[in-house]
């Protein structure tokens, strides 16, 4: 299962990263601290998961995969996006661009995770 | 120091020579003999801080006139000379025109000398207490940016430490550090929830009240499922008696704040003897509003603690106490009232009051 994780906090990367590979989901994950660097690396290829903060200063993880949806209309992806708080507002925009878009608070708990897979 | 600018309106020219005569020296006197004048007088000179008109004009009245131009220039004080015995008459005008002062005419130099005086020092005054209030509400406004702020940023750093502990745990395999990780987690969980609070709260402060129907027992069931990551409910028997029959409108907001900060502070309050807390959250309709009630069998509460129990005081290395100081300030901000009273060992008391501000849409029909 490949999984890219996209957070412009090291940290997070770091912690999710570990979460990830102690889950025994099998993972293989790439990461990235820039969000446009990645959106560069996934125009080629497919993956199963895509996790990404929701507030990055380049670009934030709405726009991110507003632009993920729109130069691959046929995203397999699953989609997961993390967020200190899951609000309402923020749930309905993102449930708005694209329904099957997950949202999760941070930090990741594996178990929902798996359960999602 | 500068002489005062003052414009006196009056259609009969010999009254507006005399007035000049004898206040020329004192003040800066502008004159109009009609209303139209005055208007071009007020919109070339902003400095004019008190207006002083004639009741009876040529096609009208002073009082016309300052209604004329309440909008465009609130601020100059307003002076009405008349010789009118009948003034109750226009007593009625003081509010439309904002009259500060009649005086009778013809008038009494020293009298009308003293108003005018009194009526710059009010404008003054008026003038100093409004920019006060504007460098205030401007500072209030950058301090809730600040706290918002800041309190995001700590949160989000937060988090990521939490994620760390969260991982320790999996990872560790030292037995002793399988003690120290769930005590620090739970310390990082407390911090989290009291920045979400002041989060909520500083949010809370911005925006405008939002007016929504309340079904409490749904209310409360929310505000358990969102304290449920922070707060272990195993330990405590929640009890809710809603006997609210009157529709019931209030910013739902504020509301689930209350509830959640109040069980927040019962699940900390755990008689050590017993093991768990019975708490009972009674709603009741009452005249103008609901009263919520929190009673539960916890620890209590000594005396002395009791009095500053809503104040933002750190003491004794309590965190709970910004939690219900987060309680008055929203029960506050809704124009309730709270009350509280605890017997040390037995148990404590919460009653609340809010408002009902539900839509009178048929005020006027008895149908």
């Amino acid at each position: 299962m490949q999984v890219v994780l996209i957070d412009d906090n090291e940290i997070d990367i770091f912690v999710n990263q570990k979460l990830l590979e102690t889950s025994g989901l099998g993972a293989e994950i790439s990461t990235f601290s820039n969000p446009v660097s990645a959106l560069k690396d996934l125009q080629g290829r497919d993956v199963d998961v895509i996790i990404v903060d929701n507030q990055m200063p380049e670009l934030s993880g709405y726009d991110f995969l507003k632009k993920m949806l729109e130069a691959k209309n046929d995203l397999k992806s699953k989609m997961i996006v993390l967020t200190a708080t899951v609000r309402q507002d923020l749930q309905d925009k993102y449930k708005a661009l694209n329904p099957s878009i997950h949202l999760c608070e941070k930090p990741l708990d594996v178990g929902y995770l798996s359960a999602l897979l | 120091m500068n002489k005062q600018y003052i414009l006196y309106v009056d259609d009969e020219e010999p009254n507006l020579v005399a007035f000049r005569a004898i206040f020329r020296r004192e003040f800066n006197v502008l004159t109009a003999t009609s209303a139209e004048e005055g208007r071009q007088k007020l919109a070339d000179n902003p400095e004019i801080k008190v207006i002083i008109s004639d009741y009876l004009m040529k096609g009208i009245t002073g009082i016309q006139f300052f209604e004329s131009i309440l909008e465009q220039h609130p601020y100059p004080i307003r002076i009405i000379l008349t010789g009118f015995a009948d003034q109750t008459a226009m007593l009625d005008s003081i509010n439309k025109a904002r009259v500060y002062r009649f005086l009778s005419k013809p008038w009494n130099e020293y009298d009308l000398r003293q108003t005018i005086l009194s009526a710059i020092e009010l404008y003054d005054a008026r003038r100093r207490i409004a920019h006060h209030q504007e460098e205030l509400e401007h500072s209030f406004e950058e301090l809730n940016k600040f706290v918002h702020k800041a309190s995001n940023e700590m949160r989000s750093t937060l988090v990521s430490m939490h994620g760390i502990v969260r991982l320790a745990k999996l990872n560790d395999q030292n037995k002793d550090n399988m003690e120290y990780w769930p005590i620090l987690e739970k310390g990082i969980m407390q911090i989290d929830l009291q920045l979400r609070n002041i989060i909520e709260h500083y949010k809370a402060d911005q925006h405008i009240r939002a007016l929504s129907k309340i079904d409490f027992e749904t209310m409360i069931e929310k505000c358990k499922t969102a304290l449920s990551p922070f707060q272990d409910f195993s330990n405590i028997d929640v009890n809710i008696q809603v006997k609210n029959d009157e529709a019931f409108y209030n910013d739902a907001f504020r509301l689930q704040l209350i509830v959640t900060n109040i069980l927040n502070y019962v699940s900390e309050q755990i008689n050590p003897e017993k093991g768990r807390i019975q708490l009972d959250i009674e709603v009741i309709d009452t005249k103008n509003g609901v009263q919520i009630m929190f009673t539960d069998d916890g620890i209590g509460i000594e005396n002395e603690q009791l009095n500053g129990l809503f104040e933002l005081i750190m003491s004794k290395g309590s965190s709970q106490d910004i939690s219900l100081y987060l309680v008055k300030q929203a029960v506050e901000n809704m124009s309730g009232t709270i009350e509280v009273n605890s017997l040390p060992g037995e148990g404590t008391y919460f009653n609340i009051f809010v408002p009902n501000n539900a839509p009178k849409i048929h005020a006027g029909s008895t149908n």
